[in-house]
This record gives structure tokens, C-alpha cells and sequence, in this order.
């Protein structure tokens, strides 16, 4: 069931007004049944799947809480992450990894033939996983206490707003909200809808719509012109960028819909002067969540110049290994390893931080250039992200590069600036005002039309039926 | 009812109060109802098809079965995926069975590319309101049957998604819904050319059309000089990936079968020709069985003929030189099949 679809709002319709009928308790655990049953509508086998991290970690954490040396609550993290690293490995890399091993040991001069396992990805698996090991490590840490009820921790594993793509939540945001009674306001009501609204124009509108014309472009570039390669590249970029904000958009709306405020996870991303801000606007939750579990624990910034650039470049990598279990990810996510490197060196030489820059809510010259140069950085490793493979990738730069058939430039133009002038007139303003729902701040006659056009063009867009690209991963 | 308790009592009140933007929306969809129906506006716009998903491969098809059934008529009809695209060519089938050229009904091959059994049903739904053929010829492979492959379903949901498919086809309410809008609104109707008008700046370029006027693909490649294990590049894995004949394919095979009952049309089953590096492609050789006893079971079932052509490959000698990749056939594999399609009919051993 995608978001983008009338079945998903029907069952949001049904879902809202039984959650509105119930007391706290109920609601709860209407919203587990709701969850599970959302799931299922993708595959149920994989709903075992859930339930068993589910248990596995619910009981670890009691027993983490109940042990009584460090020693002991590490083996039962350690166990725990085990299972759900175990899982998702299996699941999303364990093809990718005998493949891999099959041709270095060829390369070696010895032949193995490991059988290939044809293996179905479960949808959101690398969601929910991160969001339990975030569980985990926080009571492991002391920072969260085990959650009593198993059915409570069972829906903040599968809450269904987030569950396939996210935002990956943190313990110490959702568990307060799903244990004590909420009340939904005006506020949430009038914001969670437009939020909807807003999540399905980047969705329908211009992620949809992109798709369709870049598909062709990114499977057989050796057919396409330069500008035309440009243009879907540049197009690519907002397309990944509208249809995974737009779906945090809908999670969120939803979300606020019932009283439960989840984490904003893009703000603006291609507005970010520096690599550094990039990753603080793109993808929040999987940024902080690299941050808070694995660069810090590597020991981040603290032991020293080589540590440093050492864990950026295995937070970077891991990151695009996170995306997909492919070399063209690992590429990706090296080059934003780069980058950030570059960025470090860059900020260390100057003895200037980036991130004042990115505190700057004027725009100076300097700030503009800083966002087009971080923008066209991002937009060059997005190549690696699109391309079926690294070679491919390889492939589609240098037929960029090459320069045929620029009599094209100007047939290409309007195709490309019409859907990110469409993406600008939400963005900028959102931007600016610091307000994600900047439409209800005008005045009656400007936010009615306003709202009324969004939902015309909503109408004319919908029908396709394309998944959200961040399913995949 | 605790909805005073969930709610705070400012929500009470935005809940009650009716949305003011509503006016508005209905104001911008009656404009835009009526300046679609402007001479001047619609002399400015592309046709309202092709539209959808699909619709780009489709669209010419139909274009050129309406035309061939105006010139001609269309007495045999080929359905099926790229493969039967490819390896049918209703010329060579007409030469075979007897037909004089370009004299009276020929056959017509309406395949269309990355169709499974669900889609092509569908498809056929619409081919069939525009002719009336005395058989049809349903070209099945291996990965037309495969429960378990993510191409086939995420095909048969684009097209159960699709409304213009939908709504061509009459297929259930929801077919019939969208006819009935497509017919009444201009709005509905030039929806998808409109938007996607708006947003590149201009009209869709017309699609390139790579079948002929009678819907055959012919292909040059030769399999049997591209190097080996190069071949299975060719092909998408995805069709016989865990493979399980059970679910929506095969019950789709079979409504087609009580579908063209009904229509009092004669079916007809080809099993495709299939080039022997296929196999090595199935997890199992037991998978090729299960769909073999799949078609074998749909054929006596419903009383069709099966045409295996996998017993043709041992009799008839296809080789690599007859395929293009692993399962199309190139122009002399199409000449071949054709050849021997045509010179079964009607019988149809």
C-alpha cells in the first residue's frame, strides 16, 4: 500500500476514525494491529520477520536492565545487534558479499562455486532494524529505560507512518509519545493535512512525473545526447530528493494527523553550503543515526587527524553500503567521504568552521556559491547512486563529458527547469520563512487558491504508479 | 465514544469547520472542464493518448490493428510478450496457412512487450473491441508463470493502476468508472497529456515504433555470435527467479481461456521456442517441468491446443542461429516458427 495510492487513504481514513473513537490504551494497540496489517499489505511472510527482532530485543533490553556487570549487558547488546545485523545482512548483502568473495578468490587462481540465493528483500527492513539497534543501545547506554509492555515496544518497532522508509526514530522521541495519552490539536489537524498535501505534490507532481522521463535515460545513456544525459542527472536529483522528502512529508503528516509528532528528516538539503550542512539537512535521521552509532562510537573527531578522516571515510562508505548492497553505492558513499574529507582539510587550513556558514539565514555571494558548488558535488556522485552499476556510472559521465549534440541545450531547457522551479515554490519559501506549512500563514484568499492549485495539479499528476524509490533500500 | 478525550477543544472546532479551499478546487476543475472542450485550447495540445504507463507501446499497437482491420480484417490474432513480438511474423504465417498476400483477413501480432498472462488479458480486452479474429494465439514463456517474479508484479500492478488500461478494457468497476469519466470529462481525458505537457514545456515526443504495421519485431542479432555467457546478459533474470507457477499468472491464463470461450474464439497455446543456455538460467530443472505440466493442465482443462514448440526446438532444429538472445527469436528463428504455426492451421496439432 503506497502512500500515493486512494487505498492508502482509505485506510487512513478508517484507521483515524477508530484511533479518534478510542481511549489511549485501545489506540495503542489499534495501531499495532493497524501496522502489522499495513505491512502485510506488502508481503506477510516478512511479518515474522518483525516479530522476531521484535522479541528478541524487547527481552534483551529487560535483561540488559537486570544484569549486573557491564560484561554482561555488553553480551546481551552484542547479542541483539547480532540478530538484527544478522538479519539485514542477510537479507541485503549476503549475495553481494559470496559474489564478491567468488571473484576475489578467482582472482586468486582458485575456482569456489558458492550457490547464489535468490533472496526477496523485506520492505523497510533497513528502517526498522536501525530503529531497533537505536533501542538497544540507548538502554544499554542508560539512557532510555526497557519499555514494560511488549505490545507498547511492538509498535514503536512498526508504527505504520514510518515503518517502510522512515523517519528512523529514536527511543527517547517516540516511546513518550505512544506511553502517555496524546491530544490532538487544531494545529496538528490543519498542519498534518497540509503536510499531506505538500508530501504528495513532491511525490506526484515531480518525483512521478521525473521518473518516467529519466528512466530510459539512466538505462541506455549510450543513446542520449549530452544535455539530455545533463538534464536527467540534474532531474535524477530532484527526483530522489522529492520523492524521499515527499514520503517523510506524508509519513509526518499522517503521523501528526494522530497526535504523534515524528522527526523532521530533510530540511532543504540542496540549500546546504558545504557537504558538512548537506548531510545535516539530507536525510536527518540516517545522518544522526550514523553519528550517534557509529562515528562517535569509532571515536569521531577525538583521537586525532588520521581517526578523524579515517571514521568520516567508514561512516560515508557504510552509508552507501546502507542504500544498497552494490559497488555503485560504496562509490557513492566514498565520494561523500571525500568530500567531507576535503571539506575537513578545507575548514583545519582556514581555521574557519563550516558551520557558521550553514547558521546564516542571509544570503551572501559567498553562501550562494557555496550552495552551487555543494549542490553540483552531490549531483556528480548521484550519478554513481542512479547507474545499474560503477562502470555505468563510469560510462555515463564520460558521454556527459563528450559533448555530442549540444545543438540540444535549448530543447532540453524547459524540461529541466519547469520541475524545479515547481520544487523552488515550496522549497524557498519553506526556506525562508523557517516554516514548513508557510501556506497557512497567508492570507485566506492566497492559501485557499494556493491549496486549491496544489491539489489540481495533485489530480492531474496521480495515476501512475510508481513506488518510492527509498522502498528499495 | 472518547473523541472529546483525543481531541483538544480547539480541534473540536477545525474539525466542524468546512475546509474554505473547497470552492476554489471546484471553481479551477469546472474552468478547466470547459476550456478543454475550446477548439482554439485543444488545437494547442497533444492528443489526450498515448497517456499512461504503458500506453507508449500500446497505443501504436491498437493504432495498427485498427488500421489493419480497416484495410483488411484480422482473422488470427498474436498475443503474448516481447518474446511473441519477435518471434511471430503474421506474414510468414499467412504464406504458410495458404493465404494469398495482401488478399482478405491476415493475421495481425499484438504482443506486447513485458506483458504477463494478467496484463495481456487485459490488453486482449481492448485488441478485441476492434476486431473480431476466429483465433487467437497466446505465446507463453517460462517467466509468464512465475508467481514469484517482481517484474510480473510490479507489471500487473502498474496495469491494475493503469485507468486508461482500465477503462479500454471495461475490466471491472473500476474500468467501467474510468470509461464513464473518460467519456464525459475533457479534464479526465487530457489529465496525464496536460500535466505532462506543463511540466516538460511541450508535447510529448511522438514514441519510436519499433514493430512493424502488423506488429512483428524482427531482430538481426545472432545469438550463436555473441560470445558465450554473454547471452544470458541479454536476458532478465527476474523471470524465472524462485520460480512458482501458482497465483495471479496462471489464473489469469486460465480467465483468458474462459474469457475467449465466452467470445466463442478459438485459443490457441504456443509454448515459445527457448534457447538451450535458458536453462541453465532456473534455479531447478524440475522448474521447467512445473511449468510445462502448468500450460500442459490450462490445455486440457479448457480443451485448447498446445503448440510446444520446445518439442519443435529438438524436431523442427532450432539452434542458437534461429535466437537474437536467450528466448527471442531473431527474424530467421520468427520465419521458422511462423512457417510452422501457419502450416498447422487450423488444425493445430
Amino acid at each position: 500500500m503506497l502512500f500515493n495510492t486512494p487505498e492508502y487513504f482509505v485506510f487512513l481514513a478508517i484507521i483515524a476514525l477508530l484511533y479518534y473513537s478510542l481511549t489511549h490504551r485501545l489506540q495503542n494497540r489499534m495501531l499495532l494491529v493497524a501496522s502489522y496489517v499495513f505491512y502485510a499489505f506488502w508481503d506477510y511472510r516478512f511479518l515474522s520477520l518483525i516479530l522476531l527482532t521484535t522479541t528478541v530485543d524487547y527481552f534483551v533490553a529487560h535483561a540488559m536492565q537486570k544484569a549486573k556487570t557491564s560484561k554482561r549487558r555488553r553480551i546481551f547488546l552484542i547479542f541483539s545487534l547480532s540478530v538484527n545485523l544478522g538479519i539485514l545482512g542477510f537479507f541485503k548483502y549476503f549475495n553481494f558479499f559470496i559474489d564478491n568473495a567468488q571473484k576475489l578468490t578467482s582472482l586468486a587462481g582458485f575456482h569456489t562455486s558458492i550457490p547464489v540465493l535468490y533472496i526477496l528483500l523485506p520492505v523497510g527492513v533497513s528502517f526498522y532494524t536501525f530503529q531497533e539497534i537505536a533501542y538497544t543501545v540507548e538502554v544499554y547506554r542508560g539512557k532510555v529505560k526497557p519499555v514494560d509492555n511488549f505490545l507498547d515496544f511492538a509498535l514503536y518497532v512498526c508504527y505504520f507512518p514510518q515503518l517502510v522508509a522512515g523517519p528512523i526514530e529514536r527511543p527517547q522521541n517516540m516511546l513518550p509519545q505512544f506511553l502517555s495519552p496524546r491530544k490532538v490539536t487544531a494545529d496538528q489537524l490543519v498542519s498534518g493535512g497540509v503536510l499531506i498535501l505538500i508530501g504528495l505534490f513532491r511525490k506526484v507532481v515531480i518525483a512521478d512525473a521525473i521518473g518516467s522521463l529519466i528512466d530510459p535515460v539512466f538505462s541506455n545513456p549510450g543513446n542520449y545526447s549530452s544535455p539530455e544525459l545533463l538534464k536527467a542527472l540534474y532531474l535524477f536529483a530532484l527526483q530522489i530528493y522529492c520523492d524521499f522528502a515527499g514520503y517523510s512529508d506524508i509519513a509526518r503528516g499522517t503521523s501528526r494527523l494522530l497526535g504523534i509528532e515524528l522527526m523532521r528528516n530533510f530540511d532543504h538539503p540542496y540549500f546546504a553550503s558545504s557537504i558538512t550542512e548537506f548531510w545535516r539537512r539530507w536525510h536527518i535521521s540516517l545522518s544522526t543515526w550514523l553519528r550517534d552509532y557509529l562515528y562517535i562510537p569509532l571515536g569521531g573527531n577525538r583521537r586525532g587527524t588520521f581517526n578523524a578522516y579515517r571514521n568520516t571515510m567508514i561512516t560515508m562508505l557504510l552509508s552507501g553500503l546502507w542504500h544498497g548492497a552494490g559497488w555503485s553505492f560504496v562509490a557513492w558513499g566514498g565520494l561523500h567521504g571525500l568530500y567531507s574529507a576535503g571539506e575537513r582539510l578545507r575548514t583545519r587550513k582556514r581555521g574557519t568552521s563550516s558551520t557558521a556558514s550553514s547558521q546564516e539565514i542571509i544570503w551572501s555571494w559567498r553562501r550562494v556559491a557555496g550552495v552551487l558548488v555543494t549542490f553540483h558535488l552531490v549531483l556528480l556522485s548521484w550519478v554513481f547512486f542512479r547507474s545499474p552499476g560503477f562502470g555505468a556510472g563510469v560510462t555515463y559521465l564520460r558521454d556527459m563529458a563528450a559533448f555530442k549534440g549540444m545543438e540540444q541545450f535549448s530543447a532540453v531547457l524547459p524540461g529541466l527547469l519547469i520541475p524545479w522551479i515547481l520544487c523552488l515554490a515550496i522549497d524557498i519559501p519553506q526556506h525562508l520563512k523557517r516554516d514548513e506549512v508557510f501556506l497557512l500563514r497567508w492570507p485566506k484568499t492566497k492559501r485557499d487558491l494556493g491549496l486549491a492549485f496544489i491539489l489540481f495539479l495533485i489530480i492531474l499528476g496521480v495515476g501512475r504508479r510508481a513506488p518510492f524509490i527509498y522502498f528499495q533500500f | 465514544m472518547h473523541l472529546s478525550s483525543t481531541f483538544s477543544s480547539d480541534a473540536r472546532r477545525v474539525r466542524l469547520r468546512q475546509p474554505s479551499w473547497v470552492p476554489y478546487f471546484l471553481t479551477i476543475v469546472v474552468l478547466a472542464e470547459l476550456a478543454l472542450r475550446l477548439p482554439f485550447v485543444l488545437s494547442h495540445l497533444p492528443k489526450p493518448e498515448p497517456t499512461l504507463w504503458h500506453a507508449e507501446f500500446v497505443q501504436p499497437k491498437v493504432d495498427y490493428l485498427k488500421a489493419f482491420e480497416l484495410e483488411r480484417g484480422i482473422d488470427v490474432l498474436f498475443i503474448g510478450n516481447s518474446t511473441t513480438q519477435a518471434g511471430v511474423n503474421p506474414q510468414a504465417f499467412d504464406i504458410a496457412r495458404g493465404k494469398r498476400e495482401s488478399v482478405g483477413p491476415g493475421s495481425f501480432n499484438a504482443s506486447v512487450e513485458g506483458i504477463p498472462p494478467y496484463g495481456a488479458l487485459i490488453f486482449l480486452q481492448i485488441f478485441l473491441q476492434y476486431c473480431r479474429p476466429g483465433t487467437v494465439y497466446y505465446g507463453i514463456t517460462p517467466q509468464d508463470l512465475n508467481s514469484n517474479s517482481p517484474w510480473a508484479r510490479d507489471v500487473s500492478d502498474r496495469i491494475d493502476h493503469s485507468p486508461l488500461a482500465l477503462a479500454e478494457s471495461r475490466h471491472g468497476l473500476l474500468g467501467i468508472s474510468n470509461a464513464i469519466l473518460l467519456q464525459y470529462s475533457a479534464l479526465y481525458r487530457y489529465r496525464s497529456a496536460l500535466f505532462r505537457t506543463l511540466l516538460n514545456g511541450k508535447p510529448d515526443p511522438v514514441p519510436r515504433v519499433y514493430f512493424d504495421r502488423r506488429g512483428f519485431e524482427p531482430s538481426d542479432r545472432n545469438l550463436s555470435q555473441v560470445p558465450q555467457g554473454k547471452g544470458a546478459e541479454y536476458f532478465d533474470k527476474a523471470g524465472v527467479l524462485n520460480y512458482s507457477v501458482q497465483g495471479i499468472q496462471i489464473e489469469s491464463a486460465r480467465n483468458m481461456a474462459t474469457y475467449l470461450r465466452d467470445q466463442g474464439i478459438r485459443l490457441v497455446l504456443v509454448n515459445m521456442p527457448l534457447a538451450n543456455g535458458y536453462f541453465s538460467i532456473f534455479d531447478s530443472p524440475s522448474d521447467y517441468e512445473d511449468y510445462r505440466s502448468a500450460i500442459s493442465e490450462l490445455a486440457s482443462t479448457f480443451g485448447v491446443p498446445l503448440f510446444d514448440a520446445e518439442r519443435l526446438s529438438t524436431d523442427a532444429g532450432f539452434d542458437d542461429t534461429d535466437f537474437a538472445d536467450l528466448n527471442h527469436l531473431n527474424r530467421k528463428g520468427a520465419e521458422k516458427l511462423s512457417t510452422m504455426l501457419g502450416s498447422h492451421y487450423p488444425g493445430v496439432r
